[in-house]
């Protein structure tokens, strides 16, 4: 037994009140009676959890219905051909559990899934069979973090329906994982905002905490917050929701909650048992995964008109993600248009070489890089990569010293020593061939 | 000068007919030769490993291994204590091996205090892992882990291998993450287990109840496999830890060779200070000597400094155009692992004959063994003396190992204590996971890992209400259902460190360079006040820093390198108050322990024969003597009080009292046995363990010169002061006593006590310097009397105070010995430190040995020994005492 930690806790409260520092902060205000009663637990409460559907008509999702397979693998930055790079395998919770014929979503069968549930391709990209996901937690990380609010949404006939599972209590936890489980059997696909490293694991966590393995799946994933990055992040910088909301979709959030603010609110509810404190994070929770919707939509036709967005900076970007899917024509185009302002031409015009250079089109690179030193763009660089094609693809080693010498006219004392390994090389290489 | 190849043994003999080398010598002890005891492979084990151990030369284990091995088939949980280089790891690798080609999905977890031990037993079990041509996984998961690759660690490690950090920060408090590893765990091995004592024990032996509870969560009941050094306490300490039943193995099988101990004690040079001849210079020499013998040595260092300046004379000492200074390597802790292995197998090779290393590295290093050790100054536990010793230490031939001791009190005690060294290790170590705040940082973390339910039990606590009350009622935990869930958005483990329970260090920030500003080091609140105000002087491997600013709030000192002539000496004033008293009891007589030359009679009580109580009971009471302030009673046995018998008064017999906590037995005569006799009774001098309050501040501070320490300056500090709350031990001196003494002597006679009492109390605490603080009141406003006090400088205490509470007479037994035994004339730092200050008590860290100039006038040594007199009981005034003591040295006479 601890000696005497009835005094010592005794001690603790004195001190608090005496305001002496002999304690964790975080032990201020305790008072023994109070701790005696508290040790015997509240009553039982009800175990189940609480649910609310919202509704809206389709028709407010732009560009939605429209997202194809394509778009899919676009978004998650995969090359055509490619299987699932990434796919979350976690072994010791597999899909145990036989799917059954389901109401609302459908289902397709056939659809190849490896052990542990996911995909190994993606032909089968069905927006319909999507659900949205996004969670309200208690912290940021670790056990000692739960989901109290999972908020779904998915698509049914003309509507988008928002279905929010709430814990009113740590006792509902089960009760809620059970109702998303009875939802992931339907499903085929997760699209998330930043769900494939924090939202789904931290669920998969939930469920293995409550003994509920056998009930998870784990299901391929569209995170649009790395699909978002790879368009907007040039421009914006940061690509949070509420930013794209505003900067992308035109629709910025009034008084909307603070996530940070969403613990603590959250805690002073099952304190107080007010559930006005909840109404601002069930409202937050619900127009973040009808954004989630609204974002996939945008994010399809921005692919669909990649090159001719507004902002030259987005049009460079898209370009990159079109090379990176192996989309080097759509991707050229990009490059081309981006190339023709000044926002974004020197990038431009170093992508587009490189995409010329890659595929062996000597001449045409070469066009590219040449222009690039006409504008003194991308400082010694096109002139080394000028140099290596004189050198290796066209075999004019007096050329390549010529636009060494040239590049070494530009360069930055760090970059001299490099172009001076190169043109001795060169040197050496001229004295060789021709005395 | 030449090298001429001589086998250690020629050294040896050498040596001893050495003269001046052996005037030097205190002692030399030789411990003879053991040859090995093997058992055989046993059936149950899988076939591959005897053969693949087999072709390894290793055709039968030692008996130790086998019973290891044996004990864990049977279920049971294990600690293995055996010398450094037996073969312990063999005790686990084995078992851990065989699960895994039995049964693929059994997992085992790997605990190294450190990094660098992890690393280095990975690429051993890897070699045998490779030899079994097994697919068997080892990975090493610690903070250097890259990311990409933990996720297939957590998957498919066999055996994980970490430090007990990355546990409690990261595997158990994300163990959903770690779900196929708890399920199937098989073996926890927990190695170098004496070095979780104290603070980070206290922390260890929580984060274990956190393991097993996670275990008992994910179905699993691993088996626990510890191995320790030496200590006075190893199963109890296992037990402590893992808290279940223990199987302790320590029969070593292994064989050894003549090993040679000499303690070497510099000789003085200045008689009246105490000052002897550095042990840093003496061990460079005696190294050097071993170099040009072609002996392998290891010399160990107590500083990275120290061992760059004997690498450094070393090295030249060999220097020649064939580059033969490669024979000398420093070994240390900033060294890469790809240097450590090349100087590894140098030695092993022989291409490297020395090496020079700090002890931080005496853990576990894979060199092989050597023919000589040379410790530059006493380790500060004889454990390590003993693991740092076991580097030279062969299965065939002789070893040698020399103890060179600086002229700090540990260090003398030792060399001229050679019994202590050599008899049972008295260090216990100590740990208290009970601690309140150990307790509590790590019950929440407890429950952030996983709900509480009700009636659950953690550890080996009684109950947990009180806890979960405490923390329900603090919102951290939320009672719903008859379950405790975690509700704060905190993450408990990021605020708990392990090997500190202050949780609130600072960080050191060198800002030399403003283009980059760099951490150095981390410092407890507590300390941080006296080395670490503003336009403090502070040392950091050896450059000096001087302090720019200290954010307190922030809790960072930013400092700037500088090259300075003189150090700083912060003047602290400590207070101490007494909260409240557990426990008090008179201090126990010193005559009734028992120092016969034969051993204590069977029926004296333990408490009475607990020194050197042996196997035959001579019936011989020979030294216990009556020193009671009374006559003795006229019906105590005749063997004790046979010194003055006297006019016999059997109602005063005050010094005599039982106190076991059972009933005394009823063939101990009843003057002792009666607890509640004797109204002098309440005048004796009196023990307590309690709670205080030590408040600490800094004021002022010295520039004092750094070769002279003379006085430069003084500047003034603007600091908080600091409170901390913890266990502490006092004792009393009854008024009575103290009227002899005139206050001044009574002050400097308790500073001495005070000073040598602190410095010989770690010897049995096995406990850092700096976890233990002596303070004294000469009339203390709560006991009202003088009082001196030993505290835990860890908030809530670790057990330390609890620990000298039950030890206080064999520390007062060995304080004075060691002042007696001490070469100074009247008072040294090493024994009672320089005079007191009028009114000012503290110890400061580190004083000893700071600047024996201090000493003023006045023999602290004669004060120190009467107030320590007047402690023990002893009738001796202050005029005769001197004559006393110097009787006393011959050690025979009791105080």
């Amino acid at each position: 037994m601890i000696r005497n930690l009835e005094s010592k806790l005794r001690k603790l409260a004195e001190s608090a009140d005496r305001g002496a520092d002999l304690c964790p902060a975080s032990f201020g205000e305790a008072g023994l009676s109070r701790a005696r009663e508290s040790n015997a637990p509240a009553p039982a409460v009800e175990t189940a959890c609480w649910a609310r559907d919202e509704t809206t008509p389709l028709r407010e999702f732009d560009g939605l219905l429209d997202v194809t397979v394509e778009h899919a693998r676009l978004l998650r930055g995969e090359s055509a051909g490619g299987g699932l790079s990434d796919s979350s395998k976690i072994s010791g919770v597999s899909d145990e559990v036989p799917r059954e014929a389901s109401s609302g979503m459908g289902r397709r069968d056939g659809v190849p899934r490896d052990l542990d549930g996911s995909f190994d391709s993606f032909d089968s990209f069905n927006v319909r069979r999507a659900l949205f996901v996004d969670t309200e937690t208690t912290g940021l990380r670790g056990s000692g973090t739960v989901a109290f609010l999972i908020g779904v949404g998915w698509l049914e006939g003309e509507r988008f329906v928002t279905r929010q599972l709430l814990m009113r209590d740590y006792s509902q936890e089960s009760s809620q994982l059970n109702i998303y489980a009875d939802m992931l059997q339907d499903a085929e696909w997760i699209v998330s905002f930043n769900g494939k490293s924090f939202d789904v694991p931290l669920l998969r966590d939930r469920f293995i905490m409550n003994r509920l393995t056998a009930r998870w799946r784990e299901l391929p994933q569209l995170d649009l917050l790395h699909a978002a990055r790879r368009v907007w992040k040039l421009r914006l910088g940061s690509c949070t929701l509420q930013r794209l909301e505003s900067e992308i979709m035109g629709m910025p959030r009034e008084d909307d909650l603070p996530g940070s603010l969403i613990p603590e609110r959250y805690f002073e509810y099952l304190r107080t048992s007010d559930f006005s404190l909840l109404e601002d994070i069930l409202l937050h929770n619900a127009r973040d995964v009808r954004s989630l919707a609204l974002l996939l939509g945008k994010l399809a036709r921005t692919y669909d008109g990649a090159h001719s967005q507004e902002s030259p900076l987005d049009v460079y970007a898209l370009g990159r993600s079109l090379d990176r899917a192996g989309e080097t024509e759509r991707a050229r185009q990009c490059y081309k248009r981006a190339a023709a302002t000044a926002e974004a031409s020197e990038r431009a015009r170093a992508a587009l070489a490189e995409s010329y250079r890659k595929s062996g089109e000597w001449l045409d690179a070469r066009a590219v890089l040449e222009q690039m030193t006409f504008a003194g763009e991308g400082g010694v660089k096109p002139y080394v990569e000028l140099a290596k094609l004189s050198e290796h693809r066209q075999h004019n080693a007096a050329d390549a010293l010529r636009l060494t010498r040239a590049a070494m006219m530009r360069a930055l004392p760090g970059e001299l020593p490099d172009l001076e390994k190169r043109r001795r090389r060169l040197i050496r290489k001229l004295g060789e061939d021709g005395g | 000068m030449g090298v001429w190849f001589v086998t250690v043994e020629q050294w040896i003999a050498e040596k001893r007919r050495d003269a001046s080398f052996m005037s030097s010598v205190d002692h030399w002890h030789t411990l003879p030769a053991r040859p090995a005891r093997t058992s055989p492979y046993p059936q149950t084990l899988d076939a591959r490993i005897p053969v693949s151990l087999t072709a390894r030369g290793i055709g039968a284990p030692y008996t130790h291994q086998r019973a290891a091995w044996d004990a864990l088939e049977r279920g049971e949980h294990i600690v293995v204590v055996t010398p450094t280089a037996s073969g312990k790891t063999m005790c686990y690798n084995v078992p851990v091996l065989d699960a895994a080609l039995k049964r693929p999905e059994s997992r085992a977890l790997y605990l190294f205090p450190t990094k660098a031990l992890g690393s280095d037993q990975v690429a051993s079990l890897y070699e045998l892992i490779q030899a079994l041509g097994a697919d068997i996984k080892t990975y090493t998961y610690d903070g250097d882990t890259p990311a990409s690759a933990r996720r297939a660690i957590r998957e498919a490690g066999h055996i994980v291998v970490t430090n007990p950090d990355m546990l409690h920060a990261n595997i158990l408090p994300s163990h959903t993450k770690w779900m196929k590893l708890f399920e199937n765990l098989r073996y926890i091995v927990i190695d170098e287990l004496h070095t979780y004592r104290g603070v980070f024990g206290s922390n260890m032996a929580n984060v274990i109840r956190r393991l097993k509870r996670l275990c008992a969560f994910y179905g699993s009941k691993p088996q626990f496999v510890c191995c320790s050094a030496t200590i006075a306490n190893p199963l109890e300490l296992a037990r402590t830890l893992i808290e279940e039943n223990i199987t302790i193995i320590n029969d070593n099988g292994a064989p050894q060779g003549v090993r040679h101990v000499v303690f070497y004690n510099p000789p003085i040079i200045n008689r009246q200070l105490g000052i002897r001849k550095g042990a840093v210079n003496e061990s460079k020499r005696i190294a050097a000597d071993l170099l040009h013998a072609n002996v392998s040595t290891i010399v160990f260092a107590r500083s990275r400094l120290h061992v760059e300046v004997i690498t450094h004379a070393l090295k030249r000492l060999v220097a020649d155009p064939l580059g033969g200074s490669g024979k000398v390597r420093g070994y240390r802790s900033g060294y890469l692992p790809s240097e450590r292995r090349a100087i590894e197998q140098g030695l092993r090779a022989g291409t490297v004959k020395t090496v020079v290393s700090t002890n931080a590295l005496e853990l576990g290093m894979d060199i092989g063994s050597l023919e000589a050790c040379v410790l530059c100054g006493y380790p500060g536990t004889i454990a390590s003396l003993w693991q740092q010793a076991g580097r030279a230490g062969r299965r065939v031939g002789a070893s040698l190992t020399v103890l060179v001791a600086s002229s700090s009190p540990l260090d003398q005690y030792i060399v001229s204590h050679p019994e202590y060294f050599f008899g049972q290790s008295p260090e216990q170590a100590l740990v208290q996971p009970d601690n309140f705040h150990v307790l509590v940082n790590h019950f929440k973390c407890a429950a952030y890992e996983l709900p509480f339910y009700q009636g659950e039990r953690y550890g080996d606590l009684d109950s947990t209400d009180e806890l979960l009350g405490h923390l329900t009622d603090n919102h951290f935990l939320r009672a719903v259902n008859g379950r405790w869930h975690w509700m704060s958005e905190e993450f408990p483990s990021a605020e708990v460190h392990l090997r500190s329970a202050g949780d609130e260090n600072f960080l050191i920030v060198d800002v030399t360079k403003p283009e980059r500003h760099r951490v150095i080091g981390e410092m407890d609140r507590f300390t941080v006040p006296m080395l670490l105000h503003e336009h403090a002087i502070y040392m950091h491997e050896a450059q000096q820093y001087q302090v720019e600013k200290l954010d307190f709030p922030n809790k960072k000192a930013f400092v700037r390198a500088v090259d300075a002539d003189y150090y700083t000496d912060a003047d602290v004033s400590t207070s101490l108050r007494v909260l409240d008293v557990f426990e008090t009891s008179p201090l126990r007589v010193a005559s009734l322990l028992w120092e016969g030359d034969c051993d204590p009679p069977p029926n004296l009580p333990l408490e009475i024969g607990t020194k050197e109580r042996g196997t035959a009971g001579a019936g011989r009471v020979a030294s216990l003597l009556w020193e009671g302030d009374c006559d003795p009673p006229p019906n105590l046995p005749l063997e004790i009080g046979t010194k003055e018998r006297g006019t016999a008064d059997a109602e005063r017999v005050a010094s005599l009292l039982w106190e076991g906590d059972c009933d005394p037995p009823p063939n101990l005569p009843l003057e002792i046995g009666s607890k509640e006799r004797g109204t002098a009774g309440a005048d004796v001098p009196e023990r307590a363990l309690g709670e205080a309050l030590v408040t600490s501040m800094v004021t002022v501070f010295k520039k004092m010169k750094l070769d002279t320490h003379e006085n430069l300056g003084f500047g003034y500090i603007d600091l908080p002061e600091t409170q901390m709350q913890t266990t502490a031990c006092w004792i009393t001196l009854p008024q009575s006593r103290a009227e002899r003494f005139e206050r001044d002597d009574l002050q400097n006679g308790m500073n001495g006590l005070a000073h040598i009492l602190r410095n010989i109390s770690p010897l049995y605490l096995m406990c850092a310097r700096q976890d233990i603080a002596v303070h004294y009141h000469v009339r203390d406003p709560f006991t009202q009397k003088p009082t001196i006090f030993l505290y835990d400088t860890i908030p809530g205490g670790v057990g330390l105070s609890d620990r000298i509470y039950t030890l206080l007479d064999t520390l007062f037994d060995h304080a004075r010995d060691a002042i007696i035994s001490c070469g100074c004339d009247r008072g040294c730092p090493s024994c009672v430190g320089p005079a007191a200050g009028m009114e000012r008590s503290p110890i400061p860290f580190g004083a000893a040995g700071h600047s024996p100039a201090k000493v003023q006038g006045g023999d602290m040594k004669r004060r120190t020994l009467d107030v320590l007199a007047a402690w023990r009981g002893s009738e001796s005034g202050t005029g005769q005492s001197a004559a006393q003591f110097g009787a006393a040295g011959n050690g025979s006479t009791l105080l």
